[in-house]
Formats: structure tokens, sequence, C-alpha cells
């Protein structure tokens, strides 16, 4: 068994959730994850899920802003929104 | 589904580059630099995916840096402030997702049966997005 092999079979996992709809991309900031899924982007921070529903269409994908305090995310029908992290809920 | 569907994004100064997962495939421009501020597209490059753009990346340590990939098999690595397209490889099949080392000094590239990881030589002399050359290959 390799090295790596090691590592992840130490892992365990900390949080599952289930979605409705297909995932479609996530972006992880620090400890902060963003999830693509329906027409809501979920944030899971620290075992806690919030939502985030305004959109027209199905999400596509999801990005953070390197500082944290920004969030792109991509809709089916072209539309980008951006997102104050600190005002997401 | 949409026309206009979004396929990546990637944040660059105060604007964000955006990969348009287009179904209209004459359109050629299919990676374009929207402006925040005046919420107007200010870039857009033509010729380097001929298909469906599903992932876009800043190349972290570079300035200007981007990888995309698309459905057409293929992977640039290209100057967003340069028309001239950069480095371009083949993937060897739909391209779903890219993910850059955090050091910068390569990237994995994943679609299809295969993950492709590609490194940047140690020459410590060149540049990107020229240098990238070295190639590993796993398939399934």
């Amino acid at each position: 068994m390799i090295r790596d092999e090691h590592y992840f079979k130490k892992l365990q996992s900390t949080h599952f959730n289930s979605y409705p709809s297909a995932v479609q991309k996530m972006a992880l900031l620090n400890n902060s994850l963003a999830v693509c899924t329906g027409k809501q982007v979920d944030f899971v921070q620290n075992g806690a899920t919030t939502s985030y529903s305004k959109f027209e269409s199905e999400t596509r994908c999801v990005k953070w802003r390197p500082d944290g305090q920004l969030v792109a995310v991509g809709e089916a029908s072209g539309r980008v929104q951006l997102i104050q992290a600190s005002k997401r809920v | 589904m949409a026309e206009k569907s979004i396929g990546d994004l990637a944040f660059w100064e105060n604007s964000l580059v955006i990969a348009a997962d287009d179904l209209v495939i004459e359109t050629k421009q299919k990676i374009r630099v929207l402006d925040f501020a005046t919420q107007e597209i200010v870039r857009s490059y033509s010729d380097l995916h001929q298909d469906l753009v599903k992932a876009v990346a800043m190349l972290p340590g570079t300035q200007n840096t981007v990888i995309s990939g698309g459905y057409d098999f293929r992977i640039n690595i290209f100057d967003l402030n340069q028309t001239a397209t950069g480095v371009q490889f083949n993937h060897g099949a739909p391209v779903e997702a890219l993910c850059p080392f955090p050091n910068g000094f390569g990237f994995v590239s994943v679609g299809g049966y295969e993950v492709h990881i590609c490194m940047r030589p140690k020459c410590g002399t060149c540049a990107p997005p020229s240098c990238f050359s070295r190639r590993r290959t796993r398939k399934r």
C-alpha cells in the first residue's frame, strides 16, 4: 500500500448531505464549501448548511473569489450572479 | 435547455472569465471576460475551442494565465492579455474539469475515462504558458 492510500484511509466523513437535484459543481475556500445544485447554492460551513435560492434557472457553476468576499454563480440561462459572502443567507 | 448556459467561471482582477457552454456551435467566442462594474463583455477569445467549454481556471502564481478545457478534447493554456493562442493539449476525451496545483506548477484534467496530470518542467527560467511540456497519462 502506498503512502497516499494510508492517508486517505484515515479520512473520515464528517458531514453528509443528500440533495434532490444533481450536484453540478462545488467550490471550497478555507472552511466554506459552496455546492451548486438545482436552482440553489448551498453553503456548508462547520457542518451547518445555508441555502441561497434566488435564481431564475438551474445553477451550473460556482466559484469563490480568492479573498473569500464574493461568490460567482453561473446559471443555465447564461446569467451570472455575484453574491457577497457575508449576505448570502 | 438554454442556449447560453455558463460552463465555468474564474475571477480575474475586477472581472470574471466566463466559459460559455453554448449549444450554438457556430459561436466561436466561447471564452469571454465580463467586467463587474460595467456588466459588459470587455474581451472575448475566438478559435480556442470548437465545442462546449466546460472548465476554466486561473493558474496560481501567475497574473493572467488561464487554463480552459472543452468537449472538443482540447486544453488551452493562454494569456488573457495576448490575442495569440498559447499552448494546446489534447486530452483525448471531453474535458469535464480542470484543477490547477496551488503552486501553479501543473494541473489535473479529468474527462471521459481519463485523468491527465500535466507538469511544468523544473527549468526555473521559463514562464507560463509556454513551458508546459511534460505529460503523464493514466488510462483506465
